[in-house]
């Protein structure tokens, strides 16, 4: 935190007043008789006030220290605290005893009680046990009354003080001892200020150096005499120290607290209004007029670091992340510019708080108050707080309004893709209509002009079959073959688009099922051959059964084709587990391919052997990778030539 | 005793060539009569157009339909056989190049007898022929044509 024109003057004032103390101390017990007046003065009940104004006083400050000591967990106020007490409990008998009935001696007991006390501030280091700290203090209490009644009732008790109408030898010694013991208390409390600086110390010490004063000094009096007085005074001076204190204290905790009260509200309805406000820039002015409202400051408002201002304490926090106060706007030099106008509005002092977002500044929180200096430590460290939390709020409020913005668009772009796949399934759904038309268009079309080449061939082979010659009858049937050949080739790619037309129905399919009925049809197509089936039972997967029925039908077909050159023909379907997932395979012993072609193995009319070698078009592999592609599986093989091949597929 | 009429719808006059010619190989000599397109099929089933004055009690003994035809199609032709009280029972054979399942399943629902893919391969094709006739016409017991029900 940077303090624009700090004081830096250092008051050395105070140092006056204990000086003076002493010097008019000095001036009254040395023998300067010249001139100072000299007089005896009897008056007991003015001096029965005095001592009772003081005794009230210190009972006051005694109790206050030992509570204060309680709740702060101060050691020094504990000491000073049970002399305090002590002293008091005997001020108060003095006061009421009449000059004879133990009126000296209860005094006496007072200051060499409390100066006791007071030099045992020294010990504030010592650890003392909790209940002893409990309990000292009022066994000390107790034991100043029981001597104090006692003394009350049989003066005879105690040692005489007075000797002669002069205080005696005791009373000065015992007095003069309390007075040192003072100043003992008394340096502790000047050596406490000098290191903490807190004026409180600074009062302490100016009190106990004047009980001290007090005590020394009372050798050189007579009772009733200018001196006794005088020290007397000291006495009531230091009461009435304590007395002050004791008030400023009590108002300053209810100004505080009235303080503490206004900035708590004015804390408590920003952040309400950074809950419940949904805009930012409705946000900040409900903030700043809270600060301003409830807060009791004379403007408050929020300056961006893009606003491209950056001037005064504003600019200076922006930059800077730091808070700037300025304690004095009439007389700060750096404020010159501003001055007039900040002035004629009645601002006297002003702060810059940065509000921060990850260690960035991306604005300043500006306040300005009436009054001069307005901006104390704890008021600093409230408003920080605040400033904290408009940063946060405002900073959550533009993730949020992020956030929607982002969830819009994520809205918006769902619907455009919904919007999008609607349309491309029409016109999936158009294409796949036209596909059809087509598919119906070649099956129905395509195939009457090959009715007529292989029907009139085969008329004309009938009708003149005399008149011609065996070569024209020979291309007349190659004729007829071709045209056959094609009418299965046209029947083999409607079959191959129907496949990946069809609606799929997925259920549970029994494949073992599937490839026992496909070997008995193809065992039934021929029977003379004699080929080793081997399935493995029991096998079920989920898909569309007409579909895998078509791949199985193909597959077990070309192993059946494939093997009927071999002898003991074995064709094997099973299961087998491929990265984690289930498999199924149709091995066969048959001729086998050249991996090199394998990658042709599954287009449609690709073909690795010649019609007159093995029958067949080349659709079945592609069919079959079809069916298992829409299934959501692989299908793919290993081969070799003269020992057969394997075909593997997996289904989703 | 009503003339055994075949009635062919085709609208290919290849295939009607081809058609008779399977019927004379396999000696079926039945009188065939033929529509060449959904209309003419129309005009038969109720003696008009060319077939003006054709007795419409005398119902075919079968009859061969296309389906893919001009004008009027096979499928709604077959429709309107089956709709009419004298023709109501006749037999149908769908005799068409497709074997599309939609065709198929039609076929059957609207009240076709039986369902037959003319194969490319005349043998075959001459081969169904010779079939269907010996079905149709002689083995099938024919419903009480033309009395009224």
């Amino acid at each position: 935190m940077k303090v624009m024109n700090s004081r830096q003057k250092k008051n050395y004032w105070f140092w006056v007043l204990p000086i003076l103390i002493i010097a008019i101390t000095l001036w009254n017990v040395l023998p300067l008789h010249t001139v100072k007046p000299d007089f005896v003065f009897f008056n007991e009940s003015l001096h029965s006030a005095l001592e009772a104004i003081g005794a009230l006083a210190g009972l006051l400050m005694g109790l206050f220290l030992l509570n204060k000591s309680n709740n702060d967990g101060k050691q020094h106020f504990f000491w000073a605290g049970t002399g305090f007490l002590v002293m008091a409990i005997f001020d108060g008998f003095h006061s009421i005893t009449r000059p004879g009935g133990g009126f000296v001696w209860l005094h006496t007991l007072a200051v060499l009680g409390g100066g006791a006390f007071f030099a045992m501030l020294w010990l504030s280091g010592l650890s003392m046990s909790n209940r002893a700290e409990k309990i000292l203090p009022w066994l000390m209490a107790a034991c100043a009354l029981t001597i104090s009644i006692l003394t009350l009732a049989d003066r005879q008790m105690f040692p005489l003080m007075m000797n002669n109408g002069q205080f005696a030898a005791s009373a000065r010694g015992m007095n003069a001892v309390s007075g040192m013991l003072f100043i003992i208390g008394a340096v502790f409390f000047v050596l406490q200020f000098i290191k903490s600086k807190d004026f409180e110390n600074f009062l302490f010490f100016l009190m106990a150096l004047m009980f001290g004063l007090a005590g020394i000094t009372f050798q050189y009096s007579r009772p009733w005499s200018d001196e006794w007085w005088f020290w007397h005074i000291l006495r009531l001076a230091s009461f009435l120290i304590v007395l002050g204190y004791l008030i400023r204290r009590h108002l300053y905790s209810q100004v505080e607290l009235l303080r503490v009260n206004r900035a708590l509200k004015m804390l408590s309805e920003c952040n309400q209004s950074l809950v419940r406000i949904g805009k930012e820039e409705e946000v900040l002015h409900t903030v700043c007029s809270h600060i301003v409202e409830i807060g009791g400051y004379k403007r408050a408002f929020v300056e961006f670091a893009d606003s491209g201002r950056g001037i005064g304490q504003a600019g200076l926090a922006i930059r800077t992340g730091e808070t700037h106060i300025i304690r004095h706007i009439q007389d700060d030099p750096q404020y010159a510019s501003l001055r007039e106008e900040a002035v004629k509005s009645g601002y006297s002092s002003a702060i810059a708080l940065p509000l921060m977002e990850n260690g960035k500044t991306f604005a300043a929180l500006n306040i300005y108050s009436s009054h001069q200096d307005a901006f104390d430590n704890s008021e600093v460290k409230l408003l920080s707080e605040l400033a904290s939390d408009v940063a946060f709020g405002v900073m959550a409020l533009r993730t949020q309004i992020a956030r929607l913005r982002a969830e819009k668009d994520v809205l918006t772009l769902n619907k455009e893709l919904e919007q999008r796949v609607i349309e491309r399934t029409r016109l999936l759904e158009s294409a796949n209509k036209e596909l059809e038309a087509f598919s119906y268009s070649v099956s129905h079309d395509l195939r009457a002009p090959l009715r007529s080449i292989d029907g009139f061939s085969q008329a004309i082979l009938e009708d003149y079959s005399g008149k011609m010659e065996e070569e024209c009858r020979s291309y007349l049937n190659r004729i007829r073959a071709a045209s056959q050949r094609m009418a299965q080739l046209i029947d083999d790619i409607l079959k191959l688009s129907r496949v990946t037309r069809v609606e799929m129905h997925s259920d549970s399919v029994d494949l073992s099922g599937i490839c026992l009925s496909v070997a008995a049809e193809l065992q039934k197509t021929a029977n003379e051959r004699k080929v080793e089936f081997v399935i493995k039972p029991g096998i079920t997967v989920k898909g569309d059964s007409r579909l895998l029925h078509i791949a199985f039908e193909n597959l077990l077909g070309n192993a059946w084709k494939f093997t009927s050159k071999r002898e003991g023909a074995r064709i094997e379907f099973g299961s087998m587990q491929k990265d984690g997932q289930p498999a199924y395979f149709i091995r066969d012993n048959g001729v086998g391919y050249d991996m090199a072609y394998s990658d042709k193995l599954f287009r449609a009319f690709q073909r690795l052997h010649t019609e007159s070698e093995f029958p067949g078009t080349g659709i079945g592999l592609a069919t079959v990778q079809r069916i298992i592609n829409r299934h959501g599986g692989l299908v793919w093989s290993e081969g070799k030539i003269d020992e057969g091949a394997v075909f593997y597929l997996t289904l989703q | 005793m009503a003339k055994k009429v075949i009635l062919l719808v085709e609208d290919n006059p290849d295939d009607v060539d081809l058609t008779l010619r399977a019927f004379k190989k396999n000696n079926i000599l039945n009188e065939i009569v033929i529509a060449r397109d959904g209309a003419e099929a129309m005009d038969f089933l109720s003696a008009a157009g060319k077939f003006a004055g054709r007795d419409l009690d005398d119902v075919p003994q079968v009859i061969l339909l296309d389906l893919k035809l001009p004008k009027v199609d096979g499928l709604e032709i077959l429709r309107r056989i089956r709709s009419d009280e004298r023709t109501k029972l006749c037999p149908v054979v769908i005799l068409t190049s497709s074997k599309e399942e939609i065709d198929l399943l039609n076929g059957y629902k609207s009240g076709a007898n039986s369902y037959i893919r003319k194969p490319v391969d005349f043998n075959q094709f001459s081969e169904a022929v010779r079939q269907l006739g010996l079905y149709w016409l002689v083995l099938n017991e024919m419903p009480p044509v033309g009395r009224k029900v």
